[in-house]
């Protein structure tokens, strides 16, 4: 996996974890690659993955069966599209109105587009 | 009995055969072949040698002596023995002197012809070392050293080895066995006895300190002299004796007594001459015995102070005759009925006055002691004193052992006398330390520390030379016809020194601040290299005087400063209670002849080197650039110390020449005597300079630990005051009283506010100059301001010997924004394990080290933090956090613990990447933290230093190491990485590795697997648990240019409830701390992980695990 | 010279008694010393030159007690032992010159010439330039008989002056000596070989043991053998026979039987016949019949 600059590797992983899951790449209820297995993949230190997975075990998207590994917990899907949704309202809606507002676009312009919605 | 033409005959044959002989002329070749090599490489111009080796013009043939010393002892041992050797039966040797040759013509004869033959060759190598000196003109040509050195290395070297040789082999008869003895005797010599005795038992001159200056010539000359002798003497001695003793012809009795007659003259001659060395040794050292007895019965007698000193000196040959005229004052609050003075035992007094009646006066080694009428407190008395005869050197630095005292000094091979004092018709140099003027000072004694003198002394100095001497000493200087010189000091000083001789002067006046250079004529070599400085000079001086006053915080008091050059042969020692050797007086400093050792006199040298960087860099400089730069590093590495070293080995050299001027800014104008806390006012100098210390020390490299942590282990033992008086090892004294300096004012400083309490310090000594106050004036000062009794923190810390223990733990970094800056949070927390409060100092270094610098093989720990930074106290059993905030990302972080249980004293943490924390709350400061956060999860860690930690190795030492260790048993606990075992892992420290208040780790040379270290853990309970390995690093931060893509491994073996697993890890992608191992399930109390020594890079290192329970 | 041995004696510390009450005359010429192997003549020899020194008794030479004399007698004396073989890296001609620096007070001009005189007459000139360790042993025997003269000695000691030397170094050896005693100048000779002395010397002596058992001219010896030496040729049994009883001088096969002289008192063998006896007869006759060393 090529790593860009800006933002942390480990939220990079975690950010291609989560893409996985809701591609369905990763599968809910089965297991995900163990520590060591995606370190030596990546190419990463596998505290690096040790990290991402108790991030994400801490929001639920995985959990930790013991001695068996790291699965994807059934709810995961629908955990990270909620994450997801949050992140868009929080930070790129705000964003977004505020380049509108700077550029002069009316909300009127905006509706159109929006229309496009469901 | 002797008949001259017998024995000329002899020789002219015998030297024949000898230098026929095969042995002869490869040894000849050889030693040749060697010495031309040497000379070329170091006298000649091909050879590029540093400017020491070729600046003393008596150099040349001192060298070529030494080289030639022991292999020509050697090669005489095995001629000798062979051309007398007796042979069982009579053959052609034994008939041909069946003629009117008397033993002794034999004897003689033969031993003439090996004379001969060396005499020779000695002529040759001195020849080769006069062509290079002739046709090198950076190298001054001096006849005398041409036959000085041959006569008194070689020839009594060889007169005595043949003598020796001859004898032993007739008496034993046996030329192998001879050879073995004689080969074996001087192979102790200069082995066991190499400095030993004042080097009386190196007869071939090895070691003998015969190095001659170019202002002073010889020093020690007649113990030279002696010495040379009585091996000249007793090899005459030898060649007689075996004359007697030989059983060749009989001969009639009387001839035989005869010859036995005179052996036994030489022989009591050469016994005298040893005798007389022996005793010249004891006598000094006698001497010094009784001066330090004498010192402790006068040091706690009370005594009046000197409030001034005139002193009238005339030279006479080597001798000065003196008035000293004194003013003295009781400052005690009692009658005094009796003042005392010191002044050099070789000086005689003739006559005391006291207030101008002549007095009675007692006389104890170097105590005058005047009985007088009483003295009332505060009350003055007229005190002169008339005094003359020479100085006895061995007065001077009586605190020093007699190893460390009779250490030679080494320049390159040359063998350096050391002396204190200077007293011959054509030199003088004098300092306080052999009493040349009537002071009241008592010096060294093992019963009670030397105090602080209570004020300095207004000194007079009048001198009268021999015409054509300069005189140099503190003051302004009137001169009148006749070779008399007047000096007044403007201020009162706490000594005075003298120095005479033909010296060239030097002057530019700067800010009405007098620079002068004192040089010998024929020693001007630097002129040259900076005579385009004519213009620029006081501009450059001005540069290095503000940029020195600035960094220091003080400015120069005098009116002038003058560099002196002294004798090669002047030497000095550290001391524990002044802060300045010998070198560095007021006003003045004393610069080794020519420059010494010292590579920033090298400036032909410096130039060169700096015209390659310049190639380098593609740069051009000018030659007045150059000759700046060239200045400016003499002055900022020599004197004011403000480029340091780039690296030392902390603890090895007691003595090191230190020629800072910083004594002037501090203990020459002002300091703070305390008759309680004697090392209090050398605390606060060494507190109070900034000079740089080197960059890197590698001390830890060989020992294993530090020489800093060895003091504070020391420390955790004896009281400072005891290791005064106890401890053997000077570097251990005065580490020991530096560390507990700078701790005592890190404390003083975190109390009341560091920059404060500088400040404070400055500002009484900038309205106390050139005065001396006391320290109650001090304490009750800094009562005033700060409302702080530093009385009991004084006591507490030089009696103190229970430290803090420092833990450093939940270190954290990241990245905060701050409005639209990044800035850097760095957060940690510190508790106090140990016994007593400590301070702690905090520093971050943003330097960018290469990668791949050659010194950068762990975390800098010896690396000297740039500033003091940020000082904290942590109680006992205290836990603190410290927040920081930078704006600029650290490379490391640094937390000095001054004098403490742990190790490494000043541990290093390198900084790791800094990742963004949004939403992170800013912390800067520090909080008491009553908690320690302590994770949610089942830990445990088994740590290098735990009893779950046990090493095998099933590899036998070498011989040779067994043999070493039986030798020299070491029941040391830590070694340097510099010693990596192959069949042993030894233990090491580094603030890289992982402990709670002492890092360190075992380290091996790593092999097939054979060698493992094994962790056990005391699981309470069973279950899944993830492994954690403490590494230091990206392949354990070994780089080299060669692997730097390479993956290496380390071979694990985990012993867990479900099995075995061996794990290959991957430590080239490591982090520093804890990394993931893989998960296991274990059972209660048991399992382990295992690893061993297989690894591809050269060093193994095993620290700790930790279990996580799941 | 004159040499007079009076009661000489040496005894070793162990009692083993070198030389035991020698007493003998030697006057200049040619003197052989003859004797087996221990006889006592090499200790003899070393106390005459002086190297070492005697227990008991006395020797004179013209009338100079050596024990207080040394000095004096020394020059005078050249001596050359048997194993003068080792040589030092010296050449030739400077190993003569070093002898010769040691032995005269010649200056450098004459002495260079007499060293080349010297050579010249023991026949070692064209090697001069030669090593001497790198000589012949006869060489090396005529480089020592050069170095005992070129002191121009009144008395040379020789032992064992011809063994080991072939019969043409034999010769010259021979004549070098005999030229020598026609000066003033007393030879001692001490020798297995018996025909050194019977061709050379007037006088010799006999030792055994360390005591004189013959002492005057060789043909008073040979004379008491007279009639005791006998030839005689007997077929193998009989020689047998005769060979366990008498001692043998020498044996020629002849026609299948053995020409054989013997030594016997009486006449050994019917067909016996006396012959001219010769100085090996009777040093045989001694050794058998006078000192009772059975040399059958």
């Amino acid at each position: 996996m090529e790593f860009q600059n800006g933002k942390s590797i480990f939220l990079q992983i975690a950010d291609n974890i989560t893409d996985k899951v809701v591609s369905g790449e990763f599968v809910e209820g089965h297991k995900i690659p163990s520590v060591r297995e995606l370190a030596s993949e990546m190419g990463v230190n596998p505290n690096t993955i040790m990290r991402t997975y108790s991030e994400l075990q801490a929001m639920s998207i995985i959990e930790n069966k013991r001695g068996i590994g790291y699965f994807v917990s059934t709810e995961a899907q629908k955990i990270i599209l909620e994450n997801k949704k949050q992140e868009f309202f929080d930070k790129v809606l705000p964003d977004f109105l505020r380049k509108a507002e700077v550029l002069g676009i009316s909300a009127g312009d905006l509706k159109t587009h929006l229309d496009t919605l469901n | 009995m002797m008949s001259l033409r017998n024995i000329l005959t002899i020789t002219k044959f015998e030297s024949k055969v000898l230098w026929r002989n095969w042995f002869f002329r490869i040894f000849a070749i050889l030693i040749l072949f060697f010495i031309t090599m040497f000379s070329i490489a170091a006298f000649s111009t091909a050879g590029n040698s540093r400017h020491f080796i070729t600046a003393n013009s008596w150099g040349v043939t001192y060298a070529q002596m030494i080289l030639l010393s022991i292999g020509q002892a050697a090669a005489i041992i095995f001629l000798a023995t062979g051309i007398i050797k007796k042979d069982k039966k009579v053959d052609t040797n034994e008939v041909f002197f069946a003629r009117p040759v008397s033993n002794l013509d034999y004897v003689l004869g033969r031993a003439f012809a090996i004379f001969k033959l060396f005499f020779w060759l000695n002529v040759i190598i001195v020849v080769m070392g006069l062509i290079f000196n002739v046709t090198n003109p950076a190298m001054q040509f001096n006849p005398m050293t041409y036959v000085a050195y041959p006569l008194l290395s070689s020839l009594p070297s060889i007169v005595f080895i043949t003598g020796f040789s001859f004898l032993v082999v007739t008496l034993i008869r046996n030329q192998p066995v001879s050879i073995v003895l004689l080969v074996g005797i001087s192979a102790v010599i200069i082995i066991y006895f190499f400095d030993k005795h004042g080097n009386i038992f190196d007869y071939m001159a090895f070691r003998l300190r015969m190095m001659a200056s170019d202002m002073t010539g010889f020093s020690g000359l007649r113990e030279i002299l002696m010495q040379r002798s009585y091996y000249l003497v007793t090899g005459i001695t030898f060649l007689f004796a075996t004359a007697f003793f030989l059983d060749r012809l009989p001969s009639k009795k009387t001839t035989k007594y005869l010859v036995g007659l005179v052996t036994l003259l030489f022989a009591s001659g050469s016994g005298y001459l040893m005798m007389n060395l022996w005793q010249t040794r004891l006598d000094s050292m006698t001497l010094r015995e009784n001066l330090i007895e004498v010192n402790g019965k006068w040091a706690n007698t009370p005594n009046a102070d000197i409030i001034s000193n005139y002193i009238k000196l005339e030279l006479r040959e080597d001798q000065i005759v003196g008035i000293s005229e004194l003013v003295m004052t009781n400052s005690t609050p009692d009658q005094l009925d009796r003042i005392y003075f010191t002044l050099n035992p070789s000086l005689s007094v003739s006559e005391v006055r006291v207030n101008n009646q002549a007095v009675e006066f007692g006389r104890e080694q170097h105590i005058v002691s005047i009985p007088v009428a009483n003295i009332a407190p505060n009350a003055n008395a007229e005190v002169s004193i008339s005094y003359s005869g020479t100085v006895n050197e061995a007065v001077a630095h009586l605190e020093v052992d007699q190893v460390r005292y009779e250490e030679t000094e080494q320049d390159f091979i040359y063998a350096i006398a050391k002396r204190y004092a200077f007293l011959q018709p054509d030199y003088l140099l004098l300092t306080k330390d052999v009493m040349w003027y009537p002071d009241n000072q008592i010096g060294y004694s093992l019963v009670a520390p030397i105090k602080d003198r209570n004020r300095f002394i207004d000194f007079q100095l009048e001198v009268t030379t021999a015409p054509g001497q300069l005189a140099i000493s503190q003051g302004e200087i009137e001169t009148a016809e006749g070779g008399k010189f007047k000096f007044t000091p403007e201020y009162p000083l706490p000594q005075i020194s003298l120095a005479v001789g033909n010296y060239v002067k030097k002057e530019i006046v700067v800010d009405s601040i007098a620079y002068q250079v004192y040089h010998y004529p024929k020693n001007d070599y630097f002129t040259q290299h900076l005579d385009q400085l004519q213009d620029t000079l006081s501009l450059l001086i001005k540069d290095l005087v503000t940029s020195y006053e600035h960094d220091q915080k003080l400015k120069y008091p005098f009116k002038r400063l003058q560099f002196v050059e002294a004798p090669v042969q002047f030497a000095a020692f550290n001391k524990i209670y002044e802060s300045n050797q010998a070198f560095v007086q007021p006003e003045m400093v004393f610069w080794p002849e020519k420059g010494g050792e010292i590579r920033a006199f090298d400036f032909k040298r410096q130039k060169r080197n700096m015209d390659r960087q310049a190639k380098e860099e593609n740069k051009v400089l000018g030659e007045r650039e150059k000759q700046a730069n060239v200045f400016n590093n003499l002055v900022k590495r020599v004197f004011t110390k403000q480029i340091g070293n780039s690296w030392t080995f902390d603890g090895r050299d007691a003595d090191e020449p230190n020629y800072a001027i910083f004594p002037n800014l501090y203990a020459f104008n002002s300091g703070i005597v305390s008759q309680k806390w004697s090392l209090l006012n050398r605390s606060i100098s060494n507190y109070l300079d900034n000079q740089k210390v080197a960059e890197r020390d590698f001390s830890r490299n060989i020992n294993g630990i530090s020489f800093a942590e060895e003091c504070n282990e020391l420390m955790r033992e004896s009281n400072i005051m005891e290791i005064l008086t106890e401890e053997k090892k000077f570097s251990k004294i005065q580490k020991s009283v530096s560390l507990k300096g700078d701790y005592l004012f890190g404390y003083l400083g975190q109390i009341v506010g560091e920059e404060e309490f500088k400040n404070f310090i400055y500002d009484w000594i900038n309205t106390n100059n050139h005065q001396l106050t006391s320290y109650d004036q001090f304490k009750v000062a800094v009562l005033d301001k700060f409302n702080l009794e530093i009385d009991p923190i004084i006591q507490r810390v030089y009696f103190d010997t229970k430290q803090p223990s420092f833990e450093i733990t939940n270190n954290q970094e990241y990245e905060i924004l701050d409005g639209d800056r990044k800035r850097y949070q760095v957060i940690f927390d510190v508790a106090n394990t140990g016994e007593n409060d400590g301070v702690i100092a905090v520093n971050f270094n943003s330097k960018q080290t290469s990668e791949f610098s050659f010194f950068r093989q762990r975390d800098d720990d010896d690396e000297a933090p740039e500033e003091a930074g940020y000082l904290s106290t942590v109680r006992v059993g205290e836990t603190k956090r410290l927040g920081f905030i930078l704006d600029a990302q650290p490379e490391n972080l640094s937390i000095n613990t001054f004098v403490s249980r742990n190790i490494p004293s000043i541990i290093t943490l390198a900084s790791g990447t800094f990742d963004v924390k949004e939403n992170a709350r800013p912390f800067e400061g520090e909080e008491i933290i009553v908690e320690a956060s302590s994770s949610p999860q089942y830990e445990v860690v088994v740590d290098n230093e735990d009893p779950g930690f046990t090493t095998f190795s099933p590899i036998e030492p070498t011989y040779l190491r067994q043999m070493i260790d039986k030798i020299k048993p070491s029941n040391k606990k830590y070694y340097g990485i510099w010693r990596r075992s192959y069949s042993k892992w030894l233990a090491t420290t580094g603030s890289a590795f992982y402990g709670q208040s002492i890092r360190s780790a075992h380290f091996t040379r790593s092999g097939k697997g054979e060698k493992i270290t094994k962790w056990t853990p005391d699981l309470e309970e069973s279950g899944f648990y993830d492994l954690y390995v403490y590494m230091m690093g990206k392949n354990q931060n070994q780089f080299s240019r060669r692997s730097q893509n390479r993956n290496y491994t380390y071979q694990y073996l985990i012993d867990h409830g479900d099995g075995e697993d061996e794990i290959n890890f991957n430590i080239s992608n490591a982090e520093r701390g804890w990394n993931y191992l893989g998960s296991y399930y274990f059972d209660a109390k048991e399992g382990s992980v295992v690893l061993t020594d297989k690894c591809e890079q050269r060093t193994v290192y095993a620290d700790a695990i930790k279990w996580v329970k799941q | 010279m004159n040499i007079e041995i009076k009661g000489l004696s040496k005894i070793y510390p162990n009692g083993h008694a070198a030389i035991n009450d020698v007493n003998l005359e030697i006057g200049s010429g040619m003197f052989g010393l003859l004797g087996p192997n221990g006889a006592g003549k090499s200790s003899l020899m070393r106390i005459l030159v002086t190297i070492q020194n005697a227990t008991k008794g006395t020797v004179t030479m013209d009338g100079m007690d050596i024990n207080r004399h040394r000095q004096k007698i020394r020059p005078l004396i050249g001596y050359l032992p048997q194993d003068f073989t080792f040589f030092s890296k010296l050449k030739t001609w400077e190993f003569l010159n070093y002898s010769a620096m040691l032995a005269t007070s010649l200056k450098k001009k004459e002495r260079i010439k007499e060293v080349d005189r010297m050579l010249d007459q023991v026949g070692l000139l064209d090697v001069r330039e030669r090593m001497a360790n790198k000589l012949s042993g006869g060489m090396k025997r005529r480089l020592g008989i050069a170095q005992a003269l070129i002191g121009k000695p009144r008395l040379l000691v020789i032992d064992e002056p011809t063994t080991g030397l072939d019969p043409e170094e034999r010769i010259r050896f021979r004549n070098i000596l005999s030229d020598l005693s026609q000066q003033d100048v007393t030879i001692i000779l001490s020798t297995h070989i018996v025909g050194d002395i019977s061709s050379t010397c007037h006088n010799m002596a006999m030792l055994h043991q360390g005591q004189v058992a013959f002492h005057g001219a060789p043909e008073g010896m040979i004379a008491q053998v007279e009639n005791h030496v006998w030839q005689v040729t007997v077929a193998d049994d009989e020689f047998h026979n005769l060979k366990t009883k008498f001692p043998v001088i020498s044996t020629i096969p002849t026609m299948g039987k053995w020409e054989t002289q013997l030594i016997a008192t009486e006449k050994p063998h019917e067909d016996a016949k006396n012959v001219a006896p010769n100085l090996e007869h009777a040093y045989v006759f001694f050794m058998e019949n006078k000192l009772g060393i059975s040399l059958v």
